[in-house]
């Protein structure tokens, strides 16, 4: 989700400032003339000695009761969006609580460092992992986990993750009574020195 | 949806691909001079930096050494072998090969079959990026909101608007400062605009999906030990130092004794294995470089 809305907003704003400054350079070098191609007619510089923004530009709409407004307004939207895009990125989401729903019997709250944990402890039982850390994220209903292993010499990554679905995330789907843990993975190396057969 | 078991990695892979990860080299500020790299200074005899990146001249000066082992697997010019081998988009390998590099073992690229969709790419979310670029525009909207607000409520604009407004309207488009400044912002756009497009973490290799609701990824420094490990259990073998690229993971290893045909066979098998231990979805290709220990 912050990944798309990221790379939508990047590309925008990358977007306005290539067209832009683009644009100001073609007419700025007078690429026309000397490429013998013919600028629309709603091409806002008419040649290299043309400037950014006139005066007469710049209070065209002045006199008009509606400019006002709009440009706070505009403004206004533009410097909220910034601020919860900027806020978006500071923030990390973890999930507090897993609710465990017994039907009748009623509902478990599980506290979500608890989980995180128990996780990563049995991650670190695994053979050929070293080190292990996990963050729940998703929702109450729906957690999901990120995983980080540090890998020991001599571990098989294959294996490794195998174990790791089948044992690990399985029991604790089973221990939770969750429907299902999505977990994405990443696999670090740890530097050590090669032990050499002689 | 292809069965990656069905067919060996090279054909698995989508065409463009290496358009994409080309332009992401300066966008991740990485580039693939930082493939994973592990050296294996067993013996403390190898300098570990000088030969780290995956840089096809760094092996120049290796190939004129007149070690018959090393050139056995490694023929010819390096710059050459790169665009027989390492093209990438070249379906299965099938390309002009020189015969010895028969013995690099594609063959056993088999990967086991794993149920499941095709392991996708890890996409960086930007973090830093995204948090620059809002800063820059929460602090340009925010400072014009609060003049034009304070102009309207009858206070005089600030002294900087003024200027702005002067100089954009005096200064001609092949003024140099107008020039710069268009120059800059459409070098940043083109930045952001790569920035937004390319996925990242070229650190990163994904891992064929399992069964179970799991996403995988391997650092190709893992990767890296993962073979260098496996390496240095083959008898004869020295020092190894392994490259781990996107594509292609080069393994140099130097042979202290016995034959050196016979330690590059115990090589290929045992890195073969290993290779599919890493449970990638492309995994690199093998490039398998055995000399004399003390040569060169």
């Amino acid at each position: 989700m912050r990944t798309t809305v990221n790379r939508l907003l990047m590309g925008l704003i990358g977007a306005i400032l290539f067209v832009v400054g683009g644009s100001v350079l073609v007419s700025a070098f007078d690429l026309p003339r000397h490429w013998h191609f013919t600028l629309p007619s709603w091409w806002p510089f008419s040649g290299p000695h043309d400037v950014l923004l006139t005066a007469a530009d710049r209070t065209r709409y002045r006199g008009d009761s509606w400019w006002w407004p709009v440009v706070i307004a505009a403004l206004a939207v533009i410097a909220l969006a910034a601020l919860w895009w900027l806020v978006a990125q500071l923030r990390t989401r973890r999930l507090g609580q897993v609710q465990v729903d017994y039907g009748e019997e009623g509902r478990v709250v599980l506290r979500g460092r608890a989980l995180e944990d128990a996780l990563a402890a049995d991650a670190e039982a695994l053979p050929g992992v070293a080190r292990s850390g996990v963050r729940l994220a998703g929702r109450r209903h729906t957690p999901a986990a990120r995983v980080s292993l540090l890998l020991e010499g001599h571990a098989v990554p294959d294996t490794v993750v195998t174990d790791l679905d089948a044992r690990v995330l399985t029991d604790a789907c089973r221990s939770a009574a969750l429907d299902g843990l999505p977990a994405e993975v990443r696999l670090h190396g740890e530097r050590h020195r090669g032990a050499r057969v002689e | 949806m292809t069965d990656p078991g069905a067919e060996p990695p090279g054909t698995a892979r989508p065409p463009g691909g290496s358009g994409t990860s080309g332009v992401s080299g300066p966008a991740s500020g990485a580039g693939s001079g930082t493939s994973g790299t592990a050296s294996g200074p067993a013996s403390g005899t190898s300098g570990s930096g000088a030969h780290r990146a995956a840089d096809p001249r760094d092996r120049g000066g290796d190939a004129g050494t007149g070690d018959p082992g090393h050139r056995d697997l490694d023929p010819g010019d390096p710059a050459e072998r790169d665009r027989t081998t390492g093209g990438g988009d070249d379906p299965a390998g099938a390309g002009p090969v020189p015969p010895l590099n028969a013995r690099v073992p594609e063959e056993h690229a088999e990967p086991g079959p794993r149920p499941g969709g095709r392991g996708k790419r890890f996409w960086s979310p930007r973090r830093l990026p995204a948090l620059i670029t809002a800063l820059l525009v929460l602090a340009g909207s925010g400072l014009l909101l609060y003049d034009v607000a304070a102009v309207r409520a009858g206070r005089r604009a600030m002294a900087w608007r003024v200027r702005v407004a002067r100089e954009l309207a005096t200064r001609p488009l092949d003024d140099t400062w107008v020039l710069a400044g268009a120059a800059l912002a459409a070098a940043l756009g083109l930045w952001l605009l790569v920035l937004a497009a390319t996925p990242g973490l070229r650190q990163v290799l994904a891992m064929r999906p399992g069964p179970g609701r799991i996403r995988a990824g391997l650092d190709r420094d893992a990767a890296a030990l993962v073979l260098r490990d496996r390496a240095l259990e083959v008898p004869g073998v020295q020092s190894v130092r392994v490259a781990v690229g996107r594509r292609r993971a080069k393994v140099r290893a130097e042979s202290h004794f016995r034959a050196l045909d016979d330690v590059r066979d115990d090589l290929d098998s045992v890195l073969g294995d290993a290779r599919r231990g890493l449970g990638l979805q492309r995994p690199p290709r093998l490039s398998l470089a055995v000399r004399r220990a003390g040569k060169g």
